[in-house]
């Protein structure tokens, strides 16, 4: 098979079909990012938030959506875009955004631990005994340079009793305040209810929905091209209607289910010989396990609109 | 930890200085974060020795380890170790320094940092001040406290561990004095300096630079300073009962067959004192005749020229023919 027969694949991923069918699976497994509008709105607005000067009111961002939405992956994105090394008098690595993950208690070492392991600095293995003093976290903050601190599942706050939820705010508001950085919170829909026992703090905070997907014009493009990203020989004609609706029915939107599905029915085009994607490639079961519409607040599960 | 289990990379690395010691630096860099260099030390994988001892044990999967989180070569983390495990009786277990090398480094800014050449017994002379090296705390005059290379507030800070507060560097050392009469002039420094080079060499199997009586493949320059060291302590009947370090007597199958004295054990005028007897009746004497004077019983009367002669005619009698032989022996390689 030559190359010229691989035209319906952009020019950097063609090298890629002639690969043999483990090392293109390999590839299509491997992590990529695909751009739609949706994540191109969020990293406008990150950005607006990383270049705000540094004030003693910083706007800040909560970021939500639903589980498998793509938040921890495009913070990751915008952390990857801002680090720099820089080489005076020794190494320094500087941290401007420092994407953690909330401890699983709302509590101050726990955090100031788990933020100093975001930027590398080795845990203490007797927590209970040396837990990080706030001095330290506020130096090696400093001289990192953080301007953003970007709180994965803040939506663990609400796993603390009222009091624990209470003081980690007054804590996130001084940290706010005594390093002026800005903070973004990322969770789930129910963490807007974590920042309602501070008034103060809420209002410093901007909204932002990464909503589910629908089936739509930004849906059939964002298929389109995560597909074109994937080594498969043939052409795959997926932008249909019908298909699109069930993409976006049995996975409910969600853009982790969709990927998967997406990714296991491209290994198993190229297992079969088939080399391409089209509603068929959808229709076997096995590209579906444990891919499921989510579960809304009420506990009903969101209605399966299956093509 | 990072990918595959290796510890994430650190954001703030002080450079190492040139010729610093690797447990200084591992100092300077655990300060950066609030931790101890143990703890550091144990966290790039290195086992439970305590980061001194890391000065003469080489280890390199831990190595690389930290050369990952640092950044920096596994070659300049190996360079900065300063002895061989089989030489650790050599390495000094409490720290010492030049008070002017300490000063100029905080002048310019820096944290106080240690030389690779202070961790070993073989050097006892500042080769750029022509001062003898300090152990006692100036603020509490206390030795091997750790005094002067505190970590606190993410550097490491001349401060005093005992009292807690800033150490003032800025006067003279307050005693300065070798015994036995025994001075300090250019042209004995130099000769120290040439010796404690070649002790260094020695110590991690290079070839000398200078020739030294005695010195050949089977029998090395730190073994005949082992020697001058035991037979002068015996004369001045003064035989100090160190702690051997533990991980050592461990590798040993008879610590006690293998024990030597050594100038690391000793106090630094002490050593001092050993070093540059041992570069004059090592060295071709002649180049002295007149200049070193010694004066053993501290009279301050009769200070006699130090030559071999007179170096083993001061000797215990019991040791005087040990000593004899030593100074007698011909120039090696």
């Amino acid at each position: 098979m030559c190359r010229a027969e691989w035209s319906h694949l952009p020019e950097d991923v063609r090298p890629l079909a002639a690969l043999g069918n483990e090392e293109r699976i390999r590839h299509i497994r491997a992590k990529r990012w695909v751009d739609y509008p949706h994540a191109d709105r969020v990293m406008r607005r990150l950005n607006e938030i990383y270049v705000q000067p540094r004030s003693e009111r910083m706007e800040n961002m909560l970021l939500i959506g639903q589980s498998g939405m793509g938040k921890t992956t495009l913070v990751r994105k915008f952390e990857r875009t801002h680090t720099v090394r820089l080489g005076n008098n020794g190494t320094c690595r500087l941290h401007p955004i420092v994407v953690m993950l909330m401890p699983h208690d709302p509590t101050g070492p726990r955090f100031f631990s788990q933020l100093l392991k975001a930027i590398g600095v080795p845990a203490i293995d007797n927590f209970e005994t040396t837990a990080p003093r706030e001095s330290t976290v506020l130096r090696v903050l400093a001289e990192v340079q953080v301007k953003v601190i970007v709180i994965d599942e803040l939506n663990s706050v609400l796993a603390g009793t009222a009091r624990q939820q209470r003081l980690f705010l007054q804590l996130l508001r001084w940290l706010s305040n005594e390093l002026r950085v800005a903070l973004v919170g990322i969770g789930v829909p129910e963490t807007r209810h974590a920042l309602l026992s501070d008034d103060q703090l809420r209002n410093r905070f901007m909204n932002l929905e990464l909503p589910v997907w629908e089936n739509g014009q930004d849906f059939s493009h964002f298929v389109t091209r995560l597909i074109w990203s994937l080594p498969l020989r043939e052409p795959s004609p997926v932008d249909s209607r019908r298909l699109m609706q069930m993409l976006v029915g049995r996975t409910g939107g969600i853009t982790l289910g969709t990927c998967k599905a997406i990714e296991r029915a491209a290994i198993r085009a190229i297992r079969s010989g088939t080399e391409r994607l089209d509603y068929q490639a959808f229709e076997h079961e096995e590209v579906w396990d444990g891919i499921e519409a989510p579960v809304i607040m009420g506990g009903h599960r969101r209605k399966s609109r299956r093509g | 930890m990072g990918k595959e289990g290796t510890p994430s990379s650190l954001p703030l690395v002080p450079f190492p200085h040139r010729a610093e010691a690797f447990s200084s630096w591992l100092s300077r860099l655990a300060a950066r974060y609030d931790l101890h260099a143990d703890h550091l030390a144990l966290h790039a994988g290195y086992p439970l020795r305590g980061a001194r001892e890391l000065d003469c044990y080489l280890l390199p999967q831990a190595d690389c380890a930290l050369a990952l989180m640092t950044g920096l070569s596994q070659r300049s983390i190996r360079t900065m170790r300063c002895g061989m495990p089989q030489r650790r009786l050599w390495v000094r277990d409490h720290h010492v320094w030049c008070r002017e090398c300490v000063r100029e480094a905080l002048l310019e800014g820096d944290e106080p940092w240690e030389r690779r050449s202070w961790r070993t017994g073989a050097t006892v002379i500042c080769s750029r001040h022509r001062r003898v090296l300090e152990e006692a705390c100036p603020r509490c005059n206390k030795i091997g406290k750790g005094c002067l290379f505190l970590s606190d507030k993410g550097r490491v800070q001349p401060l005093c561990a005992v009292k807690g507060d800033k150490i003032n560097l800025w006067g003279d050392a307050s005693d300065d004095q070798l015994p036995w009469g025994l001075t300090i002039d250019r042209t004995i420094s130099r000769c120290v300096n040439a010796l404690s080079i070649d002790l260094c060499r020695s110590l991690v199997g290079q070839t000398l630079r200078a020739q030294w009586r005695g010195v050949s493949r089977e029998r090395r320059l730190t073994t005949i300073i082992e020697e001058l060291t035991l037979i002068t302590l015996i004369t001045i009947d003064y035989l100090p009962r160190p702690q051997p370090p533990l991980y050592w007597m461990l590798e040993q199958s008879d610590w006690k067959a293998a024990f030597h004295y050594t100038p690391a054990m000793l106090p630094t005028s002490l050593a001092t004192c050993i070093i540059m007897l041992a570069s004059v009746v090592l060295s071709d004497h002649q180049f002295f005749e007149d200049r070193v004077f010694l004066d053993p019983s501290e009279y301050q009367v009769a200070c006699e020229p130090l030559t071999p002669e007179t170096y083993v005619m001061w000797l215990h009698p019991k040791v005087r023919s040990w000593g004899q032989q030593i100074i007698s022996a011909p120039f090696g390689v």
